[in-house]
């Protein structure tokens, strides 16, 4: 009698966990309700511009320096430029790792997921820290105009990852009936 | 819109009767970050204010200094450095006074605006810093460069 009424007690509560878990909203309320725009606009991504390393490394700069300056200055130069394209490298990985870790969040919370674009992005970003990585080593081996040539892979594979991410929020906000589009009059 | 059209129009009227009496772009972003009051971040300008209105003059000079900031952050150390010798030679201080107190207490970091990036505000810092190295040079060593004798008064 007793090993029956524990099944039956084991068995409801099970059954409660199940329906609770069944009818619970996989998006919170406000989450459900922010349109892309407006979680792209929340994450604020803040990319440094682009063409701003181009100046960074300018060769006719370090030209220009050699030409004018004693070694001190040159060494000084140098140096300069060294920091600058690493804080450049830094923060792009830094705003990197906010918008993967802003996406992670969004599509935990999302039941349709889309496996090929998914797949996507992580190859996308694998990519990136293994041009980041490889990139800042050879700027502290080799000096920073060096690297100058391959900082555009920086910059491209950077926004092939935007697209697919902002493509998968984009879908994420169509998944749930919650957030669907309002309908037109 | 009435708004815009009013901050636009101040805009047009810093570009047309103040920045160009200024002698080149350093010059007009000094003149541009002392109408920035030190404690609030709030831009003043008398003159601007009594015509617009004082948000309007402060929208106005916030968006002129900006401008000139951006401008001054992509051009080259050759370029920077006419700059910097066209600001001397208009008599604002000695050349080697000014490449002296410049070094020393670096005044350029208070001229950078606020809403630049902050790569931006470390490439323009870095560039005055060799502007200012190969000034000094210049002026210990004149036979080295072609546009001393622009120094010389």
């Amino acid at each position: 009698m007793i090993p029956a009424l524990f099944s039956i007690v084991v068995g409801v509560l099970l059954l409660g966990i199940l329906t609770y878990w069944a009818f619970r909203r996989p998006w919170s309320a406000s989450e459900s309700r922010s349109s892309p725009a407006d979680r792209s606009k929340a994450l604020r991504l803040e990319l440094p511009p682009a063409d701003l390393i181009e100046r960074v490394l300018d060769p006719r700069d370090l030209a220009f320096v050699r030409k004018e300056s004693p070694a001190e200055t040159v060494r000084l130069f140098e140096q300069e430029r060294r920091a600058l394209a690493i804080s450049w490298l830094r923060h792009t990985r830094r705003e990197v790792g906010r918008l993967m870790s802003y996406h992670a969040g969004a599509v935990r919370q999302n039941i349709n997921l889309r496996p090929a674009l998914e797949i996507k992005l992580g190859l996308h970003y694998v990519r990136f820290l293994v041009v980041y990585e490889l990139i800042l080593g050879l700027s502290y081996i080799r000096g920073p105009f060096q690297i100058r040539p391959v900082m555009g892979c920086v910059v491209g594979v950077t926004t092939q990852l935007r697209g697919v991410s902002d493509k998968l929020l984009g879908a994420a906000q169509f998944s749930t009936p919650a957030s669907a589009p309002p309908p037109t009059q | 819109m009435a708004k815009q059209i009013g901050i636009q129009a101040a805009i047009a009227d810093l570009k047309k009767h103040t920045l160009p009496g200024l002698p080149g772009d350093i010059a007009r972003l000094v003149y541009l970050a002392a109408t920035r009051d030190y404690n609030t971040g709030r831009y003043y300008h008398e003159g601007l204010s009594h015509i617009y209105t004082q948000e309007f003059a402060a929208r106005a000079l916030q968006e002129c200094h900006n401008d000139v900031f951006r401008d001054l952050v992509r051009l080259s150390i050759e370029d920077l450095l006419v700059q910097f010798e066209l600001y001397v030679s208009s008599g604002c201080a000695q050349a080697d006074e000014f490449v002296d107190f410049w070094e020393k207490a670096e005044p350029y970091r208070v001229t950078i605006p606020l809403a630049s990036d902050p790569i931006s505000a470390q490439l323009f810092n870095s560039n005055v810093k060799i502007a200012l190295a190969i000034l000094r040079h210049r002026e210990s060593n004149p036979r080295n460069s072609s546009r001393a004798a622009l120094l010389q008064p």
